[in-house]
């Protein structure tokens, strides 16, 4: 197992979520001898180029053909395999959304899809490679896990606990090198657990993949004007942390979901469902995207545009908490 | 004991066909009863196919259907149930009786099959153009270990309108998958009709061979031709190998044959008697065969 230190945490930033996740996925692979990887022509793109020179054996090349792609990684499941299938989170969402819902969701297989580039992460190559439903779709389908970790260390976790979890996992990896570092020291990481990373009673920031950090910036803005907010890091977008979710109802005055995401379906939608269950009164602001597609710009250009930056996110809260 | 005679053989998985098909209509009676119709004609168009492999050659264990080298049957045409499950009873996975459990409230035998290795069911099939790349993906597993097991899937004609299973099928000859059989229940129709008028697929042959495939093409109802066509000595060496069972749908009651209204029917109970009859057994239907 790796572990997470002020020079891993470099390291893993400097590479982004991708990067991480092709380094770490060897050492899962030299643990674990039933792991094998699969990919539809993203070889390179998805950071398993390594890994197919390690262990060529294990590695499945099936071309630009995601929904076989998806197929023939729940024929390799259904045989005793552990699989990791990658390609681009719009891909592997959308494009494959009946093969997993059918072939690897329903039977309850053991294959983990990797949705790489999720969000706008892809810039100026434009919204047919931008990814903000997978994590509606995904929620919508049983038996799914969906991980969304928020930087490199949390990636390497969510890449073992993917591994050695028995049962479908979906991985959204957000944002690009350097990625922001969230965490600097070891963790635990448990799948259906948000971490709470900073303490605060006013209101709460609750935060997925990349934009955690955004969130956590934040805070340290607020706090300048005297506003104290919780962050959490809901690394598990499925199952749902409720628990924490409620305690932060009771114990905050007011809710905020950052999301890299369409504001329907995702983070926000779920955290809303839990709250209108309990009957809560606390106020939710779901911050993603307002269910538009929007015009193509460069990936830090969309995180302004988005209100996903610190500073942003920090306008948003300082004008509808009350 | 002696050996079998070839026609022996034969007689034997053709007895076992005329039990399946009978069965089948047990089935689609219950079907009806529990307001349904049932896919008589596509089950027809297979029997004689899935009686060859379930009976004579398939490695597999009934008693052990977990068994990790045991052959694998990918039923990827899902709505072929009534081909596939009485195969699955007689060759005693589960009591014959639970057949006629077909399509009533809360059965294990629904009108697509739904994994349950209990019941020698490989994968949830249905949705068509799925079956063929969870076989590469099993002919892959079984070539990562080295096992010596064999992966059956059969295809129905007009499923290969589906770009999946094109690409299951250059994934396959990526590969050289010579671990895999793939079997075509060419019928020439499907649910909106003839395929000749919905997608024209003549060169059925000549598609697979030029995706790099050994093809064959045989009777579908010839159990010798099927047994032959099945047999190791038939299989390629370093590549995939495509059977392309010419058959006739609804095959075996005359009423079915050729009318696509069988495609998903409800059957009448003057219809089955006659179709009893047409098979050999007595009209009422009550002859139970046992496994």
């Amino acid at each position: 197992m790796l572990t997470v230190n002020a020079t891993t945490a470099k390291n893993w930033s400097e590479l982004g979520a991708r990067g991480t996740f092709g380094k770490t996925l060897i050492e899962v692979a030299n643990e674990m001898p039933d792991v094998v990887v699969i990919t539809a022509d993203l070889a390179d793109a998805t950071k398993v180029r390594e890994f197919s020179k390690i262990f060529p054996d294990r590695f499945f090349q099936v071309g630009i053909a995601e929904q076989n792609m998806v197929g023939v990684a729940a024929g390799l499941a259904l045989y005793g395999k552990t699989v990791f299938a990658t390609s681009f989170a719009c891909f592997s969402s959308m494009r494959v959304c009946e093969q997993v819902r059918t072939d690897v969701a329903y039977p309850y297989l053991n294959v983990k899809i990797i949705g790489s580039h999720a969000g706008y992460a892809m810039g100026t190559l434009g919204t047919t490679h931008y990814s903000i439903e997978d994590v509606a779709i995904m929620r919508a389908i049983p038996n799914m896990v969906i991980l969304s970790p928020a930087d490199g260390a949390e990636v390497m976790k969510a890449t073992f606990a993917a591994a050695r979890y028995k049962g479908p996992v979906y991985l959204r990896f957000t944002g690009v090198e350097n990625y922001p570092i969230v965490h600097k020291e070891e963790f635990d990481f448990e799948i259906g657990k948000a971490i709470t990373l900073r303490e605060g009673n006013d209101l709460t920031i609750i935060g997925t993949g990349s934009l955690v950090a955004e969130a956590l910036g934040a805070a340290y803005l607020l706090e300048k004007d005297g506003i104290s907010a919780r962050v959490l890091d809901m690394h598990t977008l499925k199952p749902l942390d409720v628990k924490v979710v409620s305690k932060v109802a009771r114990e905050t005055g007011m809710i905020f979901t950052v999301e890299e995401h369409n504001v329907i379906g995702g983070l926000g939608s779920a955290v809303a469902e839990v709250l209108a269950e309990e009957g809560s009164s606390v106020k939710l602001v779901r911050i993603g995207t307002q269910d538009e597609f929007v015009h193509i710009a460069t990936y830090p250009t969309l995180l302004k545009r988005c209100g996903f930056t610190s500073e942003k996110i920090y306008q948003t809260v300082k004008t509808r908490f009350e | 004991m002696t050996e079998k005679t070839r026609y022996e053989v034969i007689a034997g998985i053709e007895e076992k066909a005329r039990m399946m098909r009978k069965l089948s209509l047990d089935m689609g009676l219950v079907a009806v009863k529990a307001g349904a119709g049932a896919h008589l004609g596509p089950g027809y168009s297979m029997t004689d196919i899935t009686a060859t492999l379930y009976f004579h050659i398939m490695k597999h264990d009934p008693k052990n259907p977990e068994w990790k080298d045991r052959d694998r049957f990918i039923l990827s045409k899902g709505h072929g149930v009534l081909g596939y499950y009485p195969a699955l009873a007689l060759s005693g996975y589960f009591p014959v009786e639970q057949l006629l459990t077909f399509d009533t409230d809360e059965s294990d035998l629904v009108g697509h099959p739904c994994m349950n290795l209990r019941y020698g069911i490989e994968a949830s099939t249905g949705s068509l153009g799925h079956g063929l790349p969870i076989a590469v993906g099993y002919a892959l597993g079984g070539k990562l270990d080295k096992k010596n097991f064999t992966v059956y899937c059969l295809l129905g004609d007009g499923e290969c309108d589906e770009g999946t299973v094109w690409e299951a099928v250059m994934t396959a000859n990526q590969y050289r998958l010579d671990n895999l059989v793939a079997i075509v229940d060419r019928n020439r129709l499907q649910s909106d009709g003839l395929s000749r008028e919905i997608i024209q697929m003549d060169d059925m042959a000549e598609k697979w061979r030029s995706f790099g495939w050994l093809v064959r093409e045989i009777d579908g109802h010839d159990v010798g031709e099927i047994m032959d066509a099945l047999h190791m000595k038939s299989r390629p060496v370093g590549r995939p190998y495509v059977i392309i069972a010419h058959t006739i749908k609804g095959k075996g009651v005359s009423f079915f044959e050729d009318d696509n209204a069988w495609h998903y029917g409800r059957l009448t109970s003057e219809q089955a008697q006659q179709a009893y009859s047409e098979l050999g057994f007595s009209s009422d239907g009550k002859e139970m065969p046992k496994c």
